[in-house]
């Protein structure tokens, strides 16, 4: 219900915050009559803290606005502080995080750096890591896959996407090769990227995708 | 890539009729084939459609009308679907190759099959747990372009 609230899948745009507070005050609601499970804290001060940002993940015009170009100074504080407070009483709880947790403290992340050079990118790398043993998922080694390259370098953000591409399962998940693009051209590798770009164009069926994958491919001849 | 292979329904199997022992046994031996090639998903035969319902939303947007709901049997013509068949195989080719082996019932008179090919999304399931990481990533990667 806060996810489709949340990334607005479809609907108009009054409905979507409303979608979210139901769910958080649901989700408070919850917290209340199972205070000993540390998970539905989690998933409060999940929702919590993406709330907070609301507001500033869309322009005027409805389009999305993504994190490092949001105005961190319009961020709900009270919200923040109300997230951050569910999540201490989840970790309280003493036992192992669960994956809300753990998104939870990776969102708390974001939302504790006043500027997004700011960011605790180490933290966040370790984060996925746990995340990545309690609920395994390629989507979350892709998450990771980038955190390890804003922490340390996009070198061994690649290796991680490379043990990935072994997995025969996902050799048609446009993702791997779409990442993979990216960590290549930060580390200068024009032409290789260039090729990831074309090949995850080719993988995927949504339009606008595909045109943003080619847009990406020509940038790469661009600097070349 | 993931093939639907589809036997349309006949007059014998709108009526329930089996096919006989012999058109049986073909058929254990066909899934036998598919199941030692390690392309077989699944394979069920549905019953016929006068045990079946349909449900229709008419799109009146003005008034909220309630679901229309109608018990089978359905007219033949509108390419019923008597059985299915769900393959996994590297080509089109393939999964018509498959489809051709697939056993005739003698004692059905004849009979339509129709292949349609999935979506695929390589077992990633579009959850919206899915989609909030995916959110995720593109915030990261952004960062990562700009940084």
């Amino acid at each position: 219900m806060f996810n489709e609230g949340f990334s607005a899948t479809s609907g108009d745009s009054w409905v979507r915050p409303l979608l979210c507070q139901e769910a958080l005050r649901l989700g408070r609601v919850l917290a209340e009559h199972a205070p000993l499970e540390p998970e539905v804290h989690g998933l409060v001060a999940l929702m919590e803290i993406q709330s907070s940002r609301l507001k500033t993940r869309m322009g005027p015009s409805g389009e999305p606005i993504l994190l490092l170009d949001q105005n961190r100074a319009q961020w709900d504080r009270l919200l923040i502080r109300r997230g951050l407070a569910a999540l201490e009483r989840g970790k309280q709880l003493g036992k192992s995080y669960g994956p809300y947790l753990l998104q939870a403290e990776i969102s708390a992340c974001h939302a504790k750096a006043t500027a997004a050079a700011d960011t605790n990118w180490i933290r966040i790398a370790a984060l996925y890591e746990a995340l990545s043993q309690v609920m395994p998922s390629p989507i979350v080694e892709l998450n990771r896959a980038v955190a390890v390259s804003m922490a340390f370098s996009p070198v061994f953000g690649l290796q991680i996407v490379d043990a990935l591409c072994s997995e025969p399962s996902l050799k048609e998940y446009h993702l791997l090769p779409s990442v993979r693009g990216d960590l290549l051209m930060k580390l200068g590798q024009l032409h290789e990227a260039r090729a990831e770009f074309e090949r995850a164009a080719a993988m995927t069926r949504n339009i606008r995708e595909r045109e943003l994958l080619l847009k990406r491919a020509t940038e790469c001849m661009r600097q070349l | 890539m993931r093939f639907m292979l589809m036997v349309k329904g006949t007059g014998y199997s709108e009526a329930g009729i089996k096919p006989g022992l012999e058109d049986t046994a073909a058929l254990e031996a066909y899934r036998h084939s598919l199941l030692r090639a390690g392309v077989l998903v699944a394979a069920e035969e549905l019953q016929p459609s006068s045990r079946g319902i349909r449900i229709s939303h008419l799109a009146d947007l003005e008034h909220a009308s309630p679901a229309l709901i109608e018990r089978g049997p359905f007219p033949l013509e509108q390419g019923l679907v008597a059985g299915y068949t769900l393959i996994e195989v590297e080509t089109e080719d393939e999964a018509v190759d498959w489809a051709l082996q697939m056993p005739v019932p003698k004692s059905w008179n004849g009979f339509e099959l129709e292949l349609r090919r999935l979506e695929d999304n390589s077992g990633i399931v579009k959850d919206p747990k899915q989609l909030a990481m995916q959110a995720d990533l593109a915030d990261q990667l952004h960062m990562l372009k700009k940084g």
